[in-house]
């Protein structure tokens, strides 16, 4: 018979003090395995008991939780106005398809409200800042040109982005540059072996301006797509603090952000490993369509299936989201659109989203397709976003 | 129902808003903490709570309230927490997570109606004499900390220091003991 896949919390409370038996282990991955909510659930226990509670009750956070319950008193009556008007709906279809029309009139418009003045937020753009290890720095933008000769190495930034090319690495020293691309500015780089390097906003790359005999190794900081120029002899790796992935010549995309629990590898040709660098006995390897997420806190590798690109679509001018919680979206969209997101409602934050919206699009035309969708109410004023 | 209760009970029903707000208020941050012992996330919690307080806002005229406000409150939160575990498949056979819960609450009026599992009251015994009398007093015949205080002839910060303790007795114990405590 099959164990029953409800647990007691006394075993969750076991495991969460280290005390489990085998037996009890069992039960608690079976449960695990049934549904993400047990996971969630799980982990959230954990986190009580590590770091305690995260309402404080202070006179502030009783505020908003007063804003919050009166704004959700609002959605209710919407949604229970929408329901009657449906049911009118279905009743008037029988009479004369006409009236069905009338009833849309009355479903609450998006809300996107914009203050009279001109919004301040853009799409972003090509821009990035070139440090060298000596000090020097350069903006560069898609039409500025630059051209500079270290010591055969080549370095020119063109409309396509900056390439390096050339040049014989000199006595064993390597020396390296820093690519950093703002908020708001997304950039392309082509290292010294052909590698293409597709940079998003606010990610920043460290590499050497011509890699070594043996192995070519950078640092990531943020999102980029990688085309690694097969080298057998020179395995490509890249380094994400904790977290590295190696590979011989691959397609696969990195997001990486400092102020993300997680660090998400999404493979589309080739293959490529994951491992930890203060853990090496922890490590994944992809095949395509396959992604590795890297949660920080837990310092785990998970790996599963997936459909690639609404991963990688930001490269071609997309974004697109599966299921994902507006706090994620606002998080990628500021970035993008380098503007600040204030949630006025903890519920707005977890709603979820599945669709597609331009990169290029003005940004009251992304938050538009994002109000239309869901009982929100998105202010727009100045710089900044507010989400109620 | 106690006079004041009744009172403002009334008021609800006849939809004042600033007597409602008032007690969103008071009870707001208590609910969310004696939630958060089940269901351990702030957001769920803030959610269960909120959705209880439309519930009380719009049905008050229709709701039948006995014992008092607080006590339907904390009644009601502990109801959607345990509706919400049993979605979840997590059970609380031993009522443990009930226990927790009302010893994090400060003045749990409600908490009377419980039966204390065989498990907790031996736990109990093993608490220091004077502890052990006020825990009693205060859990199991429901005084208010300033009553016992005064029957005690000690001062009120006495009591809370000397219940505070023994919670944390109790918890620990209960916590170090569940291998035995679950397996009677």
């Amino acid at each position: 018979m099959a164990p029953k896949p409800a647990i007691d919390i006394n075993i969750i409370w076991k495991s969460v003090h280290g005390q489990l038996t085998a037996d009890e282990e069992k039960h608690l991955q079976d449960w695990l395995k049934e549904d993400s909510s047990h996971r969630s659930y799980y982990q959230q226990v954990k986190r009580y008991y590590e770091s305690g509670s995260a309402f404080t009750g202070s006179k502030s956070e009783l505020d908003r939780a007063w804003r919050s319950f009166e704004g959700r008193e609002r959605s209710a009556k919407k949604r229970k106005f929408v329901q009657k008007m449906a049911i009118a709906a279905s009743i008037a279809a029988l009479v004369a398809l006409v009236s069905s029309v009338l009833i849309w009139q009355f479903q609450p418009a998006p809300e996107v409200i914009t203050k009279k003045q001109v919004s301040l937020i853009k799409p972003g753009s090509g821009k990035a800042t070139l440090f060298f290890d000596d000090g020097r720095t350069y903006d560069l933008t898609n039409s500025g040109n630059l051209a500079l000769n270290e010591d055969g190495i080549i370095i020119r930034n063109t409309e396509n982005g900056l390439a390096y090319s050339g040049g014989e690495l000199a006595d064993g020293e390597l020396r390296y540059n820093i690519l950093r691309v703002p908020r708001g500015g997304e950039y392309v780089l082509t290292l010294p072996d052909g590698t293409h390097v597709w940079m998003n906003a606010e990610s920043s790359i460290r590499y050497p301006i011509c890699f070594a005999d043996d192995e070519r190794t950078v640092e990531l900081q943020g999102q980029a797509y990688f085309e690694v120029t097969h080298d057998g002899q020179r395995p490509f790796r890249v380094w994400s603090g904790n977290h590295e992935i190696r590979v011989l010549g691959t397609q696969f995309d990195l997001k990486a952000y400092q102020n993300d629990e997680t660090i998400t590898t999404t493979l589309v040709q080739g293959s490529v490993r994951i491992s930890l660098k203060d853990n090496p006995e922890v490590q994944e390897t992809l095949v395509p369509n396959e992604q590795c997420t890297f949660n920080k806190n837990e310092n785990i590798l998970e790996k599963r299936k997936i459909e690639t690109l609404p991963y990688i679509s930001w490269r071609k001018g997309k974004l697109m989201f599966e299921d994902e919680e507006l706090s994620e979206i606002m998080k990628t969209l500021q970035r993008w659109y380098d503007c600040d997101v204030v949630f006025a409602s903890q519920r707005a934050r977890q709603m979820r989203f599945t669709g597609t919206l331009m990169r290029y699009d003005d940004i009251n035309e992304v938050l538009n397709k994002i109000a239309k969708t869901n009982e929100i109410k998105i202010y727009v004023n100045g710089n900044s976003i507010r989400i109620e | 129902m106690r006079i004041e209760d009744r009172i403002l009970f009334n008021e609800i029903k006849q939809g004042n808003r600033k007597v409602f707000e008032a007690l969103f208020y008071e009870y707001y941050p208590g609910l969310i903490r004696f939630a958060e012992n089940f269901v351990f996330d702030s957001a769920v919690c803030e959610d269960i709570v909120q959705t209880l307080f439309l519930y009380f806002w719009e049905k008050a005229a229709e709701l039948n309230i006995q014992f008092s406000l607080k006590a339907y409150f904390y009644q009601a939160v502990r109801n959607r927490c345990l509706n919400y575990l049993r979605d979840l498949q997590v059970e609380d056979k031993h009522k443990v997570l009930y226990i927790e819960a009302s010893l994090d609450c400060d003045d749990p009026d409600f908490f009377e109606e419980v039966d204390l599992s065989r498990e907790v009251e031996q736990a109990i015994e093993l608490l220091p004499d004077q502890m052990k009398e006020l825990f009693l007093l205060k859990y199991r015949d429901g005084l208010r900390t300033r009553e016992i205080a005064e029957l005690k002839e000690v001062s009120e910060n006495t009591v809370k220091t000397q219940l505070l303790r023994a919670k944390e007795r109790l918890r620990k114990k209960l916590l170090d003991n569940t291998s035995l405590l679950f397996f009677f």
